[in-house]
């Protein structure tokens, strides 16, 4: 199990929700508000991984939703 | 496959903006997993972490700064060009579209830029060499007007140009119509099959078709 804190302020709820739907199939998520973040809980076969592209995708997303 | 090396670095957003920040991790997203943390309006902590050990570490990383520079000081200069990249497309539009801008609209505009120097200036009309301010329509209208001339007669329709001017004036278009009118119908006799279906076409009607050969 591997936990990822996204800051509200850098990446866009829209992109993390659009990603957790996106990477259901990779594995399980789990979301928790703190406040100023995102806590996500992710539970898989290559937690390092999927963490990281996990991130990776939800900085795509949130860029490209502040491009247009 | 080994364990992949990762840095983290704080950045700056009173140097870096974070459109530049983004931007250069878009730029690099697809070589290293990037992860943002920290506050936008202060310290930014990036964690970077090439996808594979084939790119040199310290490369990339020296490439994602460089690329922060630029990044940034493309947005610099893209946020001081807004007004006058604005401005280009919108009398690009208004060419386009044949209209030219009313005087009130260029002195708001000028009103809003902080550009100075048009006070200095004694006269209305000699600012612009290309536009000069008809009092009449009151706005500005083009000094030289070689787009509204025609030299080389493209504007003048078909029949004027190449029609003698006695004669278009003998030849009104409503007697050419009368003539259209009078003209002989198709006096060709009528190709009627017979009851068996066959059509017996007169000889004189064959002769006309006929070749020189086989006369």
């Amino acid at each position: 199990m591997k936990t990822i804190e996204l800051n509200k302020d850098i990446y866009r709820s829209e992109a993390i929700m659009s990603a957790i739907s996106g990477f259901s199939e990779a594995g399980e998520f789990k979301i928790k508000d703190i406040g100023k973040s995102w806590i996500i809980t992710i539970t898989g076969e290559d937690e390092d991984l999927l963490r990281d592209e996990f991130a990776n995708y939800c900085l795509g997303l949130t860029i490209a939703n502040k491009k247009n | 496959m080994g364990k992949m090396i990762s840095t983290t670095f704080e950045v700056d957003t009173k140097i870096y903006p974070m459109e530049a920040i983004y931007s250069a991790a878009y730029t690099f997203i697809d070589r290293a997993y990037i992860y943002l943390s920290g506050n936008p309006k202060g310290l930014i902590r990036v964690n970077f972490k090439p996808k594979s050990t084939a790119y040199n570490f310290e490369d990339v990383r020296g490439e994602f700064m460089n690329e922060l520079l630029s990044c940034s000081l493309r947005n610099q200069i893209s946020e001081k060009n807004h007004k006058i990249r604005e401005y280009i497309v919108g009398a690009a539009l208004l060419g386009a579209s044949g209209e030219i801008p009313h005087l009130d609209e260029i002195e708001n505009e000028g009103s809003t830029s902080d550009n100075d120097d048009e006070d200095d200036c004694d006269c209305e009309c000699e600012c612009d060499d290309d536009y000069h301010y008809d009092e009449e329509t009151d706005a500005f209208k083009p000094e030289n007007n070689s787009w509204e001339d025609d030299p080389f007669g493209i504007a003048i329709p078909w029949e004027e140009k190449y029609t003698a001017p006695s004669q278009a004036e003998e030849k009104p278009k409503e007697e050419s119509q009368t003539r259209m009118q009078e003209q002989p119908k198709n006096t060709e006799p009528e190709l009627v099959p017979g009851e068996d279906g066959v059509i017996d076409v007169p000889e004189e009607e064959l002769a006309k078709y006929a070749k020189p050969w086989d006369k």
